[in-house]
């Protein structure tokens, strides 16, 4: 028998009965993926030391651009869950589940907590097919902007901490208990700031940011895109900046991955303030927490809106 | 306690004395009864300073009892969740229609991708290169994907491919099934196996579609020694995770090995160099010999923006039953590669970056005995590629690729220089302009030449919502 045969019959024997040493240890963390920030930090608030998370999508980066690395890989193959959009928001998601091999994080099982369960989706299309651009069969997946979702979420994550750890569940409970209130205070506050200002209108750049308007009363009066990911056209963009000046909206939200120029474009046209809001806890720089974070979108909107009206 | 028991009893006692009749003959005493009202009253003073103490206490019980509450909490008087509702309310909701179409759960998800290259300049007229100086729809591919049971997802590639001269051959490119150990042996494994047939595990290159190149057309250290199509075969592959750690300031790194067992029709096909080159000189090439094919992988994060990965290919036939020649005669092939990636980000958008990639291949044929065809005894050929590429904004990049190789079966080798720009219109629509300067030496007289050309590709992108693999730097 050849050495390369003996070889082959070695690295066989090892594939099937190989498996890196996991952690069965009940007293360790609860190992948990989030697939972006909001969610990341919803699982340390109320999972305290009981869990340790890692979070897929870089605070100030775009959730269609996550690629799946060799070491994301590893960390998704020893995760006891994976807290995620749900619906097709993630869409790179079941392809790194199949290539960890952890099956057990594929939806439809325990280790697999949809966020987006029992949110009213908005702007589900009512045609599904790509001539809409990059539309989502399902409906709007920007859920985690409106601090009313994430508070429900909250509840989620603190039920399916529990399914996983019942040991824990009165920790995860008080945990979140702490938090709700807090957020609920926060949501009051909020409310009564944006109150004076409901009905104002603003342009965005993608679709992203309708769970956020439509919860405080803002309008979102047209995209930058003309449809969701397509690259704007001169005239889609001169027609955006009449329909602005018609209304005579001065906002422009934007996010740090798309295109400054055509944003840059409209701005000049009109005179309009071009914000960039948190697009999840941890960006812009020193906006940490879930509520520093909307904390931060209000403040901006507020300011913004202030500043429209004493012009 | 015992005090408050005796001032309870004491109190009773001198009541009911108090209210009971006098026996007959008994004289009222006023003084007496005036000491038990006195005892009476001081009993009823200590009891009342008892409840109001107890009554403080209560107060301070019920303080500390709504703080806790509304720490954990529960809304407390102020009615907090009252507020917020009435709040919401006044920030009426829209109403959402209704999608009219439904998702077919059970159908696979289709993707389709098309690939159409315009290619100009004189490498057509110097290097005699019949592919050159014409507008092509270069290939057509069809993905299609979906779970097949409980722990494999079935795939299968179509394409449909410009055979030049008008002509178009359709091929099954890949077609197999990705199971999950772990559930199928119900252990712990972390291996995946993948049964079918696939591009087969070796260097960075081979395991790329068309379309997923970073440039219009492969580097010559690939297509000059792997074939223009690369290799592809039928069997069984393995991926197995080796090693996985991660630092203190949460940077991972994972050691990983992918290889595999197929057949040896990926040399005899008239798509494989061996199988062309057989073809030509009228002689046939057949193989069912077993090869292993195997690529070790490590990958390490060097910052939260930059990343490494190294990589190393080995390919051969287990037995001695290689590559049959009609008419008598053995080949045996055999490929070694070794590959790096570097990839860095300008900031945490993930807009801007470079991409810097490398491969060498090494090829060993030893041709056995002389079949009038093939060169004789052994060859060697070797071929490297460099590629840097820089993301200007979310939709362009730039790069620039160097790269020589020798070509299998021949003296030749060619060198060639290749500067693109790749522009994405959206997520569906590419298109790239690709310059390039070539140069062949070695080869017979008047076959060595210097040629340029450009190349426009445009690629289109449908269906499906493609993830993005690691290596593609968007």
């Amino acid at each position: 028998m050849r050495l390369s045969t003996l070889l082959l019959a070695a690295l066989l024997t090892l594939s099937v009965t190989q498996a890196e040493a996991r952690v069965a240890d009940d007293d360790g963390p609860l190992k948990i993926i989030a697939t972006v920030p909001t969610y990341g930090l919803l699982a340390e608030t109320i999972g305290g030391d009981e869990v340790e998370v890692v979070v897929i999508c870089r605070p100030g980066q775009d959730l269609h651009s996550v690629t799946a690395t060799p070491s994301l890989v590893a960390r998704v193959r020893d995760a006891d869950l994976v807290l995620h959009t749900g619906l097709d928001a993630e869409a790179w998601l079941p392809g790194l589940l199949r290539s960890s091999g952890n099956l057990d994080l594929l939806p439809g099982n325990p280790g697999s907590i949809a966020l987006s369960d029992g949110v009213a989706l908005k702007e589900a299309p009512t045609v599904i097919d790509r001539s809409q651009g990059d539309v989502h069969a399902f409906g709007n997946t920007h859920v985690w902007t409106d601090p009313l979702i994430v508070r429900a979420m909250a509840a989620r994550v603190r039920d399916g901490l529990a399914a996983a750890r019942p040991g824990s569940q009165a920790l995860f409970e008080t945990n979140h208990a702490v938090f709700h209130r807090a957020l609920t205070e926060k949501l009051v506050d909020w409310l009564r700031r944006a109150a004076p200002y409901k009905g104002r209108e603003l342009v965005t750049y993608h679709r992203s940011w309708i769970y956020l308007l439509d919860r405080f009363g803002f309008v979102r009066i047209g995209t930058i895109e003309p449809k969701p990911r397509v690259a704007p056209t001169t005239s889609h963009l001169e027609k955006l900046v009449e329909t602005m000046q018609g209304s005579g909206t001065t906002v422009i939200v934007r996010e740090p991955w798309q295109h400054p120029q055509a944003t840059d474009f409209v701005a000049e046209a009109t005179g309009a303030t071009v914000l960039e809001l948190s697009t999840h806890p941890g960006f812009p720089e020193g906006v940490d927490g879930i509520l520093e974070h909307f904390d931060h979108n209000l403040a901006a909107l507020e300011a913004a809106f202030g500043e429209e009206t004493d012009g | 306690m015992t005090e408050r028991h005796t001032a309870r009893v004491a109190f009773l006692t001198l009541t009911v004395l108090a209210l009971a009749p006098p026996a007959p003959g008994q004289d009222i005493d006023l003084q007496d009864l005036a000491d038990q009202l006195r005892v009476e009253r001081a009993a009823r003073q200590a009891l009342a300073a008892e409840l109001s103490a107890e009554r403080e206490a209560r107060r301070g019980l019920e303080a500390r009892f709504a703080e806790l509450e509304s720490r954990i909490g529960r809304p407390a008087d102020d009615d907090l969740e009252g507020q917020l509702q009435a709040l919401l309310a006044d920030v009426p909701q829209r109403p959402e229609p209704r999608s009219t179409v439904f998702p077919s759960a059970f159908n696979p998800r289709i993707g389709v991708f098309m690939d159409g290259t315009a290619d100009f300049g004189n490498v057509h007229e110097k290097l005699d290169d019949d592919s050159g100086d014409r507008f092509s729809l270069r290939e057509t591919e069809i993905d299609f994907r979906l779970p097949i049971s409980a722990f494999a997802e079935g795939v299968l590639i179509a394409s449909y491919e410009d055979a030049g001269d008008g002509e178009f051959e359709s091929t099954i490119e890949e077609g197999y099934a990705d199971v999950g150990l772990r559930g199928l042996l119900d252990n712990d494994s972390d291996t995946q196996m993948r049964v079918g047939r696939f591009r087969v595990p070796f260097g960075a290159q081979n395991q790329l579609h068309l379309h997923d190149l970073m440039q219009v057309d492969r580097p010559f250290a690939a297509s000059a020694q792997l074939g223009p199509e690369g290799l592809i075969g039928d069997g069984f592959e393995f991926t197995t995770p080796l090693f996985a750690s991660e630092d203190e300031d949460g940077l991972g790194q994972a050691t990983s090995l992918r290889f595999a067992l197929t057949n040896g029709e990926m040399f005899t096909g008239d798509e494989a160099l061996l199988g062309e080159v057989a073809g030509a000189g009228g002689i046939h090439l057949k193989s069912g010999g077993p090869i292993f094919s195997g690529r070790a992988s490590h990958f390490v994060e060097l910052s939260s923006l930059s990343d490494v990965e190294f990589g190393a290919s080995a390919l051969r036939f287990l037995t001695d039953d290689s590559v049959e020649v009609t008419g008598g005669g053995e080949i045996q092939p055999e490929f070694l590669g070794v590959d790096a990636t570097f990839r860095t980000r300008d900031d945490e958008s993930g807009v801007g970056g470079w991409v810097v990639t490398g491969e060498v291949i090494q090829t060993d044929v030893d041709y056995g005995a002389s079949s009038g065809v093939f060169p004789d005894g052994d060859e060697t050929t070797r071929g490297w590629y460099l590629t840097a590429q820089r993301q200007l904004d979310a939709s362009t990049y730039v790069g620039l690729r160097l790269g020589r190789s020798d070509v299998l079966t021949t003296d030749g080798d060619i060198t060639d220089i290749t500067p693109y720009v790749t522009w994405y219109a959206d997520e569906f629509f590419r298109i790239r302009l690709q310059g390039q300067h070539l140069k062949t030496t070695g080869f017979e007289d008047g076959d060595n030449a210097s040629a340029t050309r450009g190349l426009l590709q445009f690629s289109w992108n449908f269906g499906a919502h493609q993830p993005h693999p690691y290596w593609v730097n968007r």
